[in-house]
């Protein structure tokens, strides 16, 4: 049997289906059970036909495409019920063969719940056609025209008729026993398997850089499976958890392969040897877009005791492991948690928590073939490094709040957060190459830099008023400023300067002969991170009328670094909102609304051009 | 973006209801060009080759008008109910989706729409 044909059968029976079980629903309206048990919910079952023009994957990005035009099936089944002792739901939900699901649900308190559920829908992804990477450098001439010059960058899409779309399939389910031997006692059980299948687009790039870039094709299929087990309960005064799980990622998408292709000059076209000496590969295919496959174990331990009087105290820890089976790469995540609530009097309430976390990877060697190994003069230089991922940190953070009840129906809060984020992949970012004479050929050692900082440091002050317009209405006002010292960003990341006596960072006519682009000092910092930041929000509904109500919201931010060498990063948001419930009449009910957004930011671009 | 959600119940038996939701999405860069490095003389442009001559120059006057982003959605549902009884209901709608793109690049024209029907019977119990 064909794919058709086994969709059309499965449609007839999808349809058959549906009938019967409205059919069922409605011969069974009145027929409730005894007086303790009962059973409320609807069926729907119906068909659906649709079209569309043009180009239908973005404004239809969750919409199943495929079969769109034929006349489909459709039905959806919601019924909750049970008796005293036990509660039931069942919800099935079937639009077509891609986008459908269920959940089923059973409560019997005391004794044991179960929760299963499905779902599975299609997301359409773009293809970028790259057009816009298009570019030739122009050569002045006398007569104030330009003739084309050797520095471009283009692109090719090896696929460009191709429609990407990935489908999503996730299942759960989770069991949850009651220990009738223990206050509060439970076990769960739990599982989740999360499958995508599809195919989207990856770029890969060829020469030294982003000159020619190519869009190609790659079988999406990625599935995710998760096991959860944990046990808790309750003894005096004392409460205490602990969860397990553990996750598999496994990428099943197949080997991608790409050629790349000779290393020629772009413009005279054989200068081979000398351009393929910069390149750590040429004229080879090679495996690309290689997924992970991750296992990843977490365990976490929970304690809480209640000091009566003298409050509330909680703890936890949380130990975790993960290591991509493909590269043996492991890592490892420990946090401790800690709080404490207290009500001060019958209108105060303080809370005080404190979280560290460190996340470590193992440092991986990245082993490369020195630079120019067969090319005389060139000082067959070693760049093997070291990498300290950039994921490495220890993370403290202390959170202070006080809840004040100020009069009835009027409170306000105030919150302070310090952070301090370390991380030691900072100081190895800022590595960069510098000369260790002016004589030609005394090339450069690669010397790491002063680091520019490991320790980022945040202060964070929250106030928030809430209360209330009389019986109809309320509203909230909130600010917060946030400083920040040392916000992440990347040291001497962009933009040259010229070196070492020479004119300009790109001749070979000063002392220190060619330069090659490891050996330019870059010096400009770049971020999107502020180091200081203003947040203003305000919220509100009233009622005007018993038909009439309206609600309204204003969020104002303001970001700014001014700690940056190059530039001062700039970022204004402004969002404001209002929505209005109307009933003019019995018949007659409307909900209207309008939402504004605004972002405005800027940055400093050095653009990197290809010098063939 | 605006959105708005209306029921009218016509009749004992009939009624109607409509849902739309406008959005409108605007973007662009402010537009730049590149300067001139400092200590290069006026007549030489950046970027000169490896025997020092100039080799080019570079315009970035277009990104302005390259990074523009204009898009206009709608989605819009209008449909009915009539009642068969106190539980059963049969029900009509139909379902627009459409893009407008006033700003085609990175993607191509992403303009498009979707219409679809729908019919049916409910029943409560």
């Amino acid at each position: 049997m064909t794919a058709n044909a086994k969709e059309m059968t499965m449609r007839k029976h999808t349809r058959f289906l549906g009938a019967v079980v409205l059919l069922l629903c409605w011969a069974a309206t009145g027929l409730a059970g005894d007086d303790e048990s009962f059973t409320e919910g609807s069926a729907s079952v119906g068909a659906h036909y649709g079209d569309f023009n043009d180009m239908p994957d973005r404004v239809g990005e969750y919409v199943n495409l495929d079969g769109l035009s034929d006349l489909t099936a459709d039905f959806v089944l919601d019924l909750v019920g049970g008796n005293t002792d036990t509660l039931y739901r069942v919800y099935l939900a079937y639009t077509d063969a891609a986008t459908n699901g269920f959940e089923f649900g059973l409560d019997n308190p005391g004794l044991v719940s179960v929760d299963f559920g499905y779902s599975s829908f299609v997301h359409n992804l773009d293809d970028d056609l790259l057009t816009n990477l298009q570019a030739r450098e122009g050569v002045p001439q006398p007569d104030g025209t330009f003739n084309p010059g050797g520095k471009q960058i283009y692109h090719t899409d090896n696929d460009p008729l191709r429609r990407y779309w990935v489908e999503y399939e996730r299942f759960h389910g989770e069991v949850k026993v009651d220990l009738p031997f223990l206050e509060n006692g439970v076990v769960r059980l739990g599982y989740d398997d999360q499958h995508k299948q599809g195919y989207k687009q990856r770029m890969t790039i060829d020469h030294c850089a982003f000159c020619h870039v190519e869009g190609n094709t790659v079988r999406v299929d990625q599935r995710t499976k998760k096991w959860l087990a944990s046990v808790e309960g309750t003894v005096g005064a004392v409460s205490a958890n602990y969860d397990f799980a553990r996750t598999d990622f496994a990428d099943l998408g197949g080997e991608n392969l790409h050629r790349w292709k000779n290393a020629n000059h772009p413009v005279n076209g054989t200068a081979g040897a000398e351009f393929a000496s910069r390149l750590l590969f040429e004229d080879v295919t090679l495996p690309y877009a290689d997924g992970a496959d991750n296992e990843k174990l977490t365990h976490n331990a929970g304690l809480k005791i209640d000091l009566k009087r003298a409050g509330s105290l909680k703890g936890s820890y949380t130990h975790a492991t993960r290591e991509n089976l493909k590269t043996q790469v492991k890592s490892k995540f420990d946090a401790y948690a800690i709080g404490y609530a207290k009500r001060l009097n019958k209108d105060m309430r303080l809370t005080a928590r404190f979280l560290a976390y460190e996340t470590k990877v193992d440092d991986y060697f990245v082993n490369l073939p020195n630079f120019r190994a067969d090319v005389p003069g060139a000082n067959n230089l070693d760049f093997d490094w070291n990498r300290i991922s950039s994921a490495n940190r220890k993370v403290y953070q202390g959170d202070l709040n006080l809840g004040w009840r100020v009069g009835k129906g009027r409170h306000l809060k105030v919150s302070w957060r310090r952070q301090t984020i370390d991380r030691d992949a900072m100081t190895q970012s800022q590595t960069t190459y510098q000369f260790t004479g002016l004589a030609d050929n005394e090339i450069a050692a690669y010397m790491p830099s002063e680091a520019y900082a490991n320790e980022t440091v945040i202060n964070r002050l929250k106030l928030r008023y809430d209360a209330r317009l009389g019986l109809k209405g309320k509203y909230n006002l909130a600010y917060a400023y946030t400083s920040v010292d040392k916000p992440f960003m990347n040291p001497t990341a962009m933009c040259e300067e010229s070196l070492a006596g020479t004119p300009s960072a790109h001749v070979d006519t000063g002392p220190i002969g060619r330069l090659y682009y490891y050996q330019r000092a870059r010096y400009g910092n770049g971020t999107n991170q502020p180091n200081q930041a203003h947040k203003v929000t305000a919220r509100g509904s009233y009622q005007l009328s018993p038909r009439t109500s309206v609600s309204g919201y204003l969020t104002w931010a303001k970001d700014k670094n001014d700690e940056m060498n190059l530039y001062e990063f700039q970022r204004d948001m402004l969002t404001p909102g209002v929505n209005v419930w109307t009933a003019p009449s019995d018949r007659l009910l409307f909900t209207l609304g309008w939402a504004y957004n605004k972002v405005e930011s800027n940055a400093n671009l050095c653009p990197p051009f290809f010098d063939g | 973006m605006f959105f708005v959600n209306a029921n009218l119940t016509a009749t004992d038996k009939l009624d109607f209801f409509v849902e739309g939701v406008i959005a409108m999405s605007q973007g662009s860069f402010t537009p730049f060009n590149l300067p001139e490095p400092e200590g290069i003389p006026a007549d030489v442009h950046i970027s000169p080759d490896h025997a020092g001559a100039s080799k080019g120059a570079y315009d970035f006057s277009g990104i302005g008008d390259y990074s523009d982003l204009d898009y206009n959605q709608l989605e819009g549902t209008l449909g009915a109910n009539y009642k068969l009884d106190k539980r059963a209901k049969l029900y009509a709608s139909v379902n627009l989706l459409d893009l407008q793109d006033d700003q085609p690049y990175v993607y191509g024209d992403l303009t498009g729409s979707i219409i679809t029907y729908a019919a049916g019977m409910t029943v409560g119990f």
